[in-house]
């Protein structure tokens, strides 16, 4: 693997809180905790999945790193660049570095528009091309995803999902960005079609050189396009660790629980699922201590009094548990 | 290439047959019976309207809808013309009265034809004048509904408000002054929005530029305030303060049927806002005019044109009435309504005074909606096949 020490982007202490208002003066009455503090980085040229359930907050994150919504508190250095602090002209050029694929291939692509004029507004916004030499970046993208360059006046509606997946990369990319944000890209698409839009994916990445960060509830996605893994629980990073020792030694309940969810090719090779009872608590008061602990299967008095300080491992593997010790690591075992 | 030409191959087989959204909505409207024949007879209409402003306009038109006959008053449809009474000149169209005569002796033909120029221009600029204040304050509160005015804009929009009464009242000195505040509050507001505002960790600048309400508060409760009016009552009374002409009716009418728009604008607003082509767009850096403009406006005409379709009828139908009850286009004017307000005294001896305006009103009205709501039918994305 090709490590370079320089972050691309780092995510310090972010947190998003929506209002709640109520009354007839609007007041703030609560707020739902959608991101809850959490940090992490990407090395240039590295992909990092960020996995978890619904609502745990995946997109939430993905939106106020694009600068989509605005934060509530905490920073986010691209290239060393805190982007909070851009406005105007300096946020313009930021929109150039770090692009967006969404899950929805259907509701990504304005109807109204041609596959061309999709793919082309953003090289037009920033000025890259004009006219003649615009239309063969658009072709030569088209080409590139592997559709035709004749589709260039067809209408997204044309198109079948797997299609217009690649479209949206295809805008992705027109802007030469260095981040691209997949949220959940393959999520909407049968397994053939995600196999080949994975493969793509990961075939851009060396041709671009981009960083990709990697958002899905898919685990056998993830590992497929991961070099770094972080699970995400109720707007906290429950654990991050390199896509290796995630799969081998996961430490986080959470983690363990949702990897022997995950269905194995190999019938004789399947475990015993590790069933979590309940459900997710709301976010609008999340639980004293652990936020896992209501659901956790080897929760303690720690837990739920106290909330878990996040442990570091080693270099690169991170857990928030209280149950796990840092100088000797054991994954605390979890009931099936 | 070889690689890709392969994939392209592989991936024309899923190719979705191509057709058009226009084919499609056009295929669903050719099945809706009412519809079709609401829209031939909007375009027959259209056609008549157009064909009797050539007709009847100028100093010496071939259907004179003002001259006045007195020896033929009130003769019935299809009447000849009395040969010996009249100048030649002065001879209508094929020498005959083809929808009869009024109790002065004019033309109801010419005067029909001449009237629905007016009904077709009243029915189309005052819904032009609604749809674009429609989509204007429905636009601005459907994507900057969230953004919260400060006091001091507040303070300059009581300040236009109050410049407006007084503009009202004939009180211009007044008028000007309270202008002259809103412009000042206008400034500093000015002034806030771009150099504070939005910076991070902004201190206030005083009392003057605490937050509000929102956009979405000030623009809907407007419409709210708005739809409380009686609308033909307000009708009715501005048009009794202002000069009769044929603009003030359309503006009024305009200016008071806009509310519906503005709503479903809004409405449309707020769900595109959330898609992910809009969110896509901004992520690339397109400004917001273009975002509104390339992509949210064009997916949100299609409820606005079946409103604006119905809304012609509306406007047609409010006009009708004004000139019925004399409030419309001045006299001389030939208008369906007015036809039909001179037509009702003579209800029995001269039926078809009332007849022909009140039935050629009824059909154009109705065909309006039948195709509107045809339209509502075949743009919906509910019925589509897919």
């Amino acid at each position: 693997m090709n490590i370079t020490t320089r972050n691309i982007l780092e995510v310090r202490n972010l947190k998003k809180y929506f209002p709640i208002t109520g009354g007839i003066l609007s007041r703030v009455v609560n707020s739902v905790k959608a991101v809850d503090n959490i940090s992490f980085h990407i090395k240039t040229g590295e992909t990092l999945g960020l996995v978890g359930e619904s609502g745990c907050g995946k997109t939430t994150a993905s939106r106020v790193i694009l600068r989509l919504i605005e934060p509530t508190s905490g920073n986010v250095y691209f290239d060393g660049e805190d982007i909070f602090k851009l406005r105007g002209r300096e946020l313009h050029g930021l929109r150039k570095n770090m692009q967006i694929i969404f899950q929805d291939p259907y509701s990504s692509l304005n109807p109204r528009l041609s596959i061309g004029s999709i793919i082309a507004e953003g090289i037009g916004a920033h000025g890259l091309a004009k006219g003649r030499q615009k239309k063969e970046i658009v072709e030569g993208l088209l080409e590139k995803v592997g559709l035709s360059a004749g589709y260039y006046n067809r209408y997204p509606h044309e198109f079948s999902g797997g299609q217009r997946q690649r479209i949206a990369i295809a805008r992705a990319l027109s802007l030469r960005p260095r981040l691209i944000i997949c949220d959940e890209p393959v999520s909407a698409l049968d397994v053939s079609i995600q196999a080949q839009i994975l493969n793509l994916l990961t075939e851009l990445k060396k041709d671009f050189n981009l960083s990709y960060l990697f958002i899905t509830h898919d685990l056998s996605v993830v590992e497929h396009v991961s070099d770094r893994i972080a699970t995400m629980y109720m707007g906290e990073i429950a654990e991050i660790a390199e896509t290796g020792e995630f799969y081998s030694s996961p430490l986080h309940p959470y983690t363990i629980a949702l990897l022997s969810a995950n269905l194995l090719p190999d019938p004789r090779k399947r475990k015993k699922a590790v069933i979590l009872k309940g459900d997710v608590p709301s976010p609008i008061s999340p639980p004293s201590g652990c936020r896992f602990h209501t659901r956790c299967p080897v929760a303690r008095e720690i837990c739920r009094s106290e909330w878990p300080e996040p442990k570091e491992i080693s270099r690169s593997h991170m857990v928030r548990c209280h149950l796990v010790d840092a100088s000797h690591p054991v994954p605390p075992i979890v009931p099936a | 290439m070889e690689r890709t030409d392969e994939h392209t191959k592989e991936l024309h087989l899923g190719m979705a047959d191509e057709v058009s959204r226009f084919t499609e909505a056009w295929r669903i409207f050719r099945k809706n019976r009412p519809a079709l024949w609401g829209m031939i007879i909007f375009i027959i209409f259209f056609i008549v309207a157009v064909v009797g402003l050539v007709l009847t306009y100028g100093n010496d038109p071939v259907l004179d809808p003002a001259k006045v006959r007195l020896s033929e008053k009130l003769l019935q449809p299809f009447s000849p013309v009395n040969t010996e009474m009249i100048r030649l000149e002065d001879k209508p169209f094929l020498n005959m009265y083809l929808l009869g005569t009024d109790d002065l002796g004019r033309d109801i033909f010419a005067r029909m034809m001449q009237g629905a120029w007016v009904s077709l221009t009243v029915g189309f600029v005052a819904v032009g004048i609604s749809v674009l204040i429609g989509i204007v304050l429905g636009g601005l509160a459907g994507y900057y509904g969230a953004v919260r005015i400060t006091l001091m804009d507040v303070l300059g929009l009581i300040a236009v408000s109050v410049s407006l009464i007084f503009l009202a009242s004939g009180q211009g000195d007044l008028s000007v002054r309270a202008f002259l505040i809103a412009g000042v509050c206008m400034i500093f507001s000015f002034a806030y929005y771009v150099f504070v505002r939005g910076r991070r960790n902004h201190k206030m600048l005083g009392f003057l530029f605490v937050d509000t309400f929102t956009v979405d508060t000030l623009i809907m409760r407007f419409v709210d305030v708005m739809l409380c009016f009686p609308s033909f009552f307000l009708i009715l009374t501005i048009v009794a303060v202002l000069p009769a002409s044929i603009y003030n009716i359309m503006i009024v009418i305009g200016m008071t049927s806009w509310m519906g728009t503005a709503r479903f604008v809004r409405a449309e607003f707020l769900s595109l806002r959330e898609q992910d082509f809009v969110s896509a767009a901004r992520v690339m850096g397109i400004s917001d005019a273009s975002i509104i403009f390339r992509h949210m406006i064009p997916n949100a005409v299609a409820p606005v044109l079946v409103s604006a379709t119905i809304g012609i009828a509306g406007a047609i139908l409010t006009e009708a009435a004004l000139s019925f009850l004399g409030f419309g286009v001045p006299p001389p004017h030939a208008t369906w309504g007015n036809i039909l307000s001179n037509g009702q005294r003579f209800l029995y001896d001269a039926p078809w005074l009332i007849y022909i305006p009140g039935l050629s009103i009824l059909v154009v009205v109705l065909s309006f909606n039948l195709f509107g709501e045809g339209l509502r039918d075949a743009l919906n994305p509910k019925l589509r096949k897919r």
